[in-house]
Order: C-alpha cells, then structure tokens, then sequence
C-alpha cells in the first residue's frame, strides 16, 4: 500500500516530480561525463600508444619474457590466430618478430630495434603509412625493403634508396646478416622508437635470421573501452599455458601504468567537488519540496497520519524519484557519450600539434567503459538516498498546527 | 520600490535564500578550488622535473645535442661556472660531462648515459642524494664509485659494490673499458630514466675520455626565481655565444604536453561544475517561483506587469549572488590558502603513489587574477539560470493562480 501512496503521491504534482528528477538526471550525466573525459584521455593516448609498441595484450612464448631471446620465438599457428580473432572484443591481430641488431651506413653503426611486421594489418591499426616522411611504405609481407625512423635516419644521414647493412643474432646461434634498401622514412610519435626502430616486412626478419615462420609476439588491439583483465583471463582459459604466455601492456610497460595511476590521483579530489555541488543541488531541491508540502504534511498527521508511515512514504518516493532520475541520466549519459565517439570533438592550436607530434589522434574522446556508468550511477543513487534521508527527519520534527497554519 | 520588494522578498523564506546563497556559496568555492588544485597538480609536476632532472636552463654545444658525443664541449666551462655563480639570480649551477656506452655485469650488457658529475653540486642542484635507496651517495671517497638505478641493478642482476665494466669511446674515437664497483642505487621519479642515467665522479669521466678539465658537455642553470627565466636566458647566451641556451620548456616538449592537456581539462570540468551548479540554482529558484503561485498571481491582479515580475525575480536572484558571490570568494581563498601553506595529501586515494618515487603533497596555489575570472564567471552563470524560472512567472495566468492551493 505505502508503495501505491507513495506512486500515486509522486504523480499528484507532476512538475515538482519532474524538477526532482531533472536534478537527479543531471547529477549523473555530469558525473558519467566527467568521468568519461578524464578516463577517456588515458584510453586515448594508451591506445595510440599500444598500437604502436606492444598492443593491449601480447602472446608470446612461455618464458620469453623474462629471457628475452630470439630462441623462445614461437611458430605462427593459424588455430591460435582464429581463435583470437573469434573473440568479440579483439579488434585486430598484429604479428610481430622483435630483435636488436647493429646497424650499419657509410661509417657509422648503431644499435637498432628490428621490427617486423605486416604492413597491410599495421597500416590498418596504427597508420603507419601515414606517417611516411619520404619515399614509400612497403607493400607485402616479404617486399625486400626497409623503413627507418625519422630520428634514426638523421643520426646515420641516410636517405631512401640507399642500403644498410644489419647484422644481428639469428636463430639457434646462427647469425643474421643482410642488406636492405631503405624505401621510406617514418616519423614515430615516441622519441625513443623515433631514434631506433626499423620496419622489415615480417617474412623478411623471418628469413634473416633464419626462424622461419617464427614470431616474437602476437600483438592484440582491442576496442578502446574493453576490460584488458578479463580477457587475459578468458584467453589464459583457451590457451595451453604451458606454450604460451599473455601478458598485459600493463605488466610489460608499468611505467606507462603508473604515471597514469599517479596522474589520475588528482581527479578524485576533482570529482569529490563535483559530488559534493552535485548533493547540494539535490539537497536544494529536496529542501524546498518539504517546504512546499508542509501544509499537506500538517493535515494528513492531524487527521491521523503515523509520522513514521508519512516519513516512509517520504522515503519510498524520494527513492523512486531518484531511480527514476539515475535511470534517464544513465540513458542521457550513453547517448551522449556515443553521440561524441562517433563525431568526436577535434583539438586545435599547440595541443593538436603536440598531440599529432607524439602520435596520439588529437580528439577529446569519451570512454564508453561500462563500470563508469555503473559506479557513478551507484554513486549519485546512494548520495541522494542518503539526502533522502532528510525530509524524513524533518518530517519528524513537523508541528501539525504550525504547519497548517503556515 | 521593485528593489525593495524582492529584497523583502528573499527574507521572507529564509530557507529557501539561504538555499540558494549557499549554492552559489559552494559553486564558487568549488570553482576556485578546483582550478587551484589542478594548477597546484601541474605545478608539482613541473617542480619535479625542474628540480630534480632538468634545472631551469641548460647550456650545451650545439654539435653535442645534435650527436650527442662527448667530443662537443663548452670550453672554460670553470670560468662561466663562476660568472653564473656569482650572478643573484642563480641558485645553483652545475657543469657535467656527458657520454653514451654500455655497462656490462657478469649476466647482462645495458646501453647507457653515463654522467660525469660533480656529487656536492648535484645536492642543491637536483637533490640527487635524495634518491639514493641503497648504499652511500659517493662518500667513500673511493674513486671508481658509480651511482646506478636500482632498475638497471635488476636487469644487470647486480648488487651494491658489485663490479661493472663500462665501455664507451673517447674523443679520439678509441674504445676505452673502465672498471666502476657500485656505491649506491637510485631510484628517481622517472623510472625509464633509472634504467639508462648513471652518475659517476666528474674528474674521472673527463680523464678517461681525454677531456680538458675546464671543458664539460652540460651547464645546468638552476634559478632562484622562475621570472627571471627570460633575463637569465639572454645573459647565458652573452655568457657563452657559441653554445645553445634551452629553458625546461623546450628541453622536454612532454611536460608542455601534459601542461597544455591539463589546462583543456580543467576548462572542460570547470565547465561541468558551472552546469551543475546552472541546474542547482534553475531547480530551485524554479521551486520558489512555482511555490509562489498565488503570491506572483496576487500581485499580478493588483496590477504589477508582466515585465516588472520579470525583472523583480531577476533582482532577487541578483541580491541574493550579491550576498553569495563574496563568500565563497572568501572561501575559496581561506582554502587555498590553507593548503598552500598544508599541501593535500592525495597518498591514501591511490596505494603506493609514494613508493614510486612521486611527491604525493599537493600545494594549490591560484593568482589573484583567476579569483576574479571564476567570480565573473560564477556571477554571470547564476544570473543566467534566473531567467527561465522568471520566464515561467510570466506564464502565469493570475485567476488560476490565486484560486491553486
């Protein structure tokens, strides 16, 4: 029965209702939004930055990690490839082959980072054919050709058509020598990759150093928002463990999670302001429903009313205002934020050059993760239970005379 | 007299004026201490690789930044040494050699940077004796003493007073090797740089790699004050006009990213919380006009035009920002400054924060100018928000009004 009173009460003034409920909708599309743009900055550059270097998730060898060697290379499986790609979350497979070895031109040697890779799947993931200063970007997985990074390219003074000369460690102690012809010049976003990586077509690396058909890492791209945890988990159930590991961009860059760990601290206190305008928006509103109800509360108590019933009720509909609010704002919140990843908001001026410079697409992004929606609903739900509370108390304390004479 | 009706108006629900007030009280205070936290959190950021990695100004041969080999010097470094020291804008001053090599332990090789210091200089200059986590900061007096990051020590496999070989070329291009034995580790704020920078004597370094003594590869400014950044600038390049005088800006373009993200974030959340205080105040200043009905309706009837209720709400909104509007400046600027002086400690929202070798204090800080910008802007916003529930007023039809409960 309190529930049908308290509905029915609730729809009896439909514009104070609404007024409520557009303070609750609005308390959590902020809270969702703001919540989605500062997470969203991370997810932004992490995904630049993933998509170049390691990828969300990395499936190598058992053992490599820690070795590091080109012995624990592994052989391509095009089961293992079918079943990552099955997943709905992963976006794209990168196969990679990762080794060091010197380089040479004209007088100079350096200690390079020999990357190869398939350059149809990382032009597709990362544009790396857009970031091609000079020359071209290489065509097939086994185009006998080169690209260098821009930093390295000045270091040796060397330009497109020339030749180097790699010589390195191949496989089982043999050794990998070659020369290759540089066909492009690519700009990288990190300026340590900018100083020391070439792309090699990836059966070219194969075949110098003589690991045939053997790769350093699968690289998985995910959409931007996914649950990287989870799916380590469910991939570590589909997986032999025994052959493989999987590894977290996280657990292999930590020094990326903990800047950003480090960074993000001071957004608590931020959106802890945010909450605390939030319920005092909501405390207003509350506030002056009472007060307009006063002489209603007057009657009712007079004629009988248990104030502990009428403070239930009080309750009952403050909740259902509230869920009601947290529902639309939640509805809000995911239109809005799909509505800005589709036509995201592009930077301008310094920061769009910065932004361009370090290889991050210079957007303002807003993250889609679930758990934002979920946590801050809960949140702006339990605050303004809580601020509930009071017209209750108050309730409490009402003198019917007062009150109907008010 | 319409400005005596609305400001009998507000007293007469007190309430519900201080409602209002305290919103506005709130958003202001809000404002302030957000854009007071974030300057603070940036500022920290930049204190942090000012002061313990990069110094304010730095002093190199245009040739060394270029190919980084040792080769390019600042000649009579000492003399400039002396000149910059005895200059009262600097707080410290230090000259560096500077070459890349390999350090090699029994298990494991690393490419390296190796830096030829000064150890006393290197105090005041960027506190790198604070660092150290292990071991003594060169104080045995030992001469192949090298300071390397406990993150290079674990994948060299190394242990304090382990014995490392560096190898590098000298400027005469011929490979030299040299045996250091560990005397501390380091751990600094930027974790990828632990793994490459080593420290070792400067004397040293120069003598292996067959430099002059008087000669050095980096002139490291500390100032005393960042105003004179620009001044100090120019007498440096007067001071050696050959070399290439960089400020922390243009040393690391990473730090102008960060600060420049951290600025549109803060527009955009400041712009958030000005939506919800917009919707704070239109909520409730939309309640009192609703609540008001008969009131409004009454002095419809007894002849107050549509145009004069407009404006009197507008005016009791206005006195009621006039009395809120203060406050929370006065807030906002007690609280920053108490924490200017206290510093926050953000340490228990994130676990560790500390063990990494960030500073977890933050000192807000805010000029005078900002105040005033968000007190504007909070002034004009809550003005703003009046105007629907004065429309809604006009709407009002009196009969109606005055007969509703």
């Amino acid at each position: 029965m309190f529930l049908k009173i308290a509905w029915l009460n609730i729809w009896r003034n439909k514009r104070r209702t609404l007024i409520t409920t557009a303070s609750v909708f609005f308390a959590v599309l902020l809270a969702i939004l703001m919540r989605s743009v500062t997470s969203g900055v991370y997810e932004n550059m992490i995904h630049n930055t993933v998509s170049y270097s390691s990828g969300y998730i990395q499936i190598h060898q058992k053992g490599y990690w820690d070795g590091q060697a080109i012995d624990n290379y592994f052989e391509e499986n095009e089961k293992l490839n079918q079943l990552l790609l099955n997943n709905r979350e992963v976006t794209h497979i990168m196969p990679r082959m990762e080794t060091f070895a010197m380089a040479s031109y004209a007088d100079k040697t350096k200690g390079v980072l020999i990357l190869g890779i398939d350059p149809d799947k990382e032009k597709r993931v990362n544009k790396l054919n857009e970031k091609i200063v000079k020359g071209a970007y290489l065509e097939t997985i086994n185009d006998n050709a080169v690209l260098m990074s821009q930093g390295l390219a000045s270091k040796f003074n060397i330009s497109t058509n020339d030749t180097v000369v790699l010589l390195g460690q191949g496989y089982h102690a043999s050794s990998a020598a070659g020369k290759f012809r540089v066909k492009g010049i690519v700009k990288l976003g990190s300026p340590e990759l900018n100083n020391n990586t070439v792309y090699m077509p990836i059966q070219q690396a194969q075949f110098l150093h003589g690991a045939e058909n053997r790769l350093t890492a699968i690289s998985i791209m995910l959409h931007k928002s996914s649950n990287i945890d989870k799916l380590k988990s469910t991939l570590q159930n589909q997986i032999d463990p025994n052959k493989y590991e999987i590894m977290t961009w996280k657990e292999m860059m930590p020094e990326m999670d903990q800047f950003i760990e480090a960074d993000s601290t001071g957004h608590f206190i931020i959106i802890g302001v945010l909450y605390f305008i939030i319920s005092f928006g909501l405390f207003g509103t509350l506030l002056m429903m009472t007060f307009e109800r006063n002489h209603e509360f007057g009657i009712l108590i007079a004629i009988g009313m248990k104030k502990k019933f009428l403070a239930f009720i009080l309750l009952l509909e403050s909740l259902m205002i509230s869920l009601i609010g947290c529902l639309a704002g939640v509805i809000g919140g995911v239109l809005v934020v799909k509505w800005f990843t589709k036509n995201p908001i592009y930077l301008s001026g310094d920061l769009r050059t910065f932004y361009e410079n370090y290889g991050i697409e210079p957007i303002i992004y807003f993250s889609g993760n679930k758990n934002i929606f979920i946590f801050q609903t809960l949140i702006v739900l339990t605050l303004s239970v809580i601020i509930a509370l009071y017209p209750g108390l108050k309730l409490m304390r009402l003198k019917p005379i007062e009150a109907i004479n008010s | 007299m319409l400005l005596q009706i609305s400001w009998r108006n507000i007293w007469r629900n007190k309430t519900r004026s201080f409602v209002v007030i305290c919103s506005i009280i709130i958003g202001l205070w809000a404002g302030i201490f957000i854009l007071a936290f974030a300057w603070g959190l940036y500022q920290n950021n930049i204190d942090d690789t000012v002061y313990r990695q990069l110094s304010h100004i730095q002093i190199h041969n245009p040739l060394f930044t270029k190919e980084n080999e040792s080769k390019y010097t600042i000649s009579n470094s000492d003399e400039i040494l002396q000149k910059l020291q005895s200059n009262k804008n600097v707080a410290s001053v230090s000259s560096r050699v500077i070459t890349l090599g390999m350090i090699s332990s029994p298990t494991n090789a690393s490419g390296i940077k190796i830096f030829g210091i000064n150890p006393l200089v290197e105090k005041t200059q960027i506190v790198l004796n604070e660092n150290v986590r292990q071991g003594a900061y060169f104080e045995t007096g030992k001469e192949n003493e090298i300071l390397i990051g406990e993150k290079l020590a674990k994948k060299l496999k190394i242990k304090l007073k382990s014995k490392v070989v560096l190898t590098f070329t000298n400027i005469d291009n011929e490979i030299i090797t040299a045996a250091f034995r560990v005397g501390g580790l380091y751990r600094s704020k930027n974790i990828s740089l632990d793994e490459v920078n080593v420290y070792v004597q400067k004397n040293e370094l120069v003598n292996l790699l067959g430099l002059q003594d008087s000669e050095s590869n980096e002139i490291a400014i500390l100032l005393k004050n960042e105003e004179q950044l620009d001044s100090m600038k120019i007498f440096s390049s007067s001071l050696v006009p050959k070399g290439k005088v960089e400020d922390w800006k243009t040393l690391s373009p990473e730090l102008g990213m960060v600060i420049e993200s951290f600025n549109l974030y803060t527009y955009i959340i400041t712009g958030i919380i000005l939506l919800a205080l917009t919707f704070g105040i239109v909520n409730t200043m939309l309640m009192s006009v609703l609540e008001r009905f008969r009131e409004l309706g009454m002095l419809m009837a007894i002849g107050l035009n549509k145009s004069k209720i407009f404006v009197m709400i507008l005016l009791e909104t206005l006195y009621l920002t006039l009395m809120g509007c203060p406050i929370g400046l006065l807030i906002g600027w007690l609280s920053v400054n108490f924490f200017e002086k206290h510093g926050i400690n953000i340490s228990m929202f994130s676990e560790g924060l500390a063990a990494y070798g960030f500073s977890s204090i933050i000192y807000t800080s805010l000029d005078n100018q900002k105040y005033m910008i968000v007190a504007i802007m909070y002034f004009i916003t809550a003005l703003l928000s009046a105007i629907y529930p004065a429309y809604k007023a006009l709407q009002l039809n009196p009969s109606e009004a005055i007969r509703k409960i």
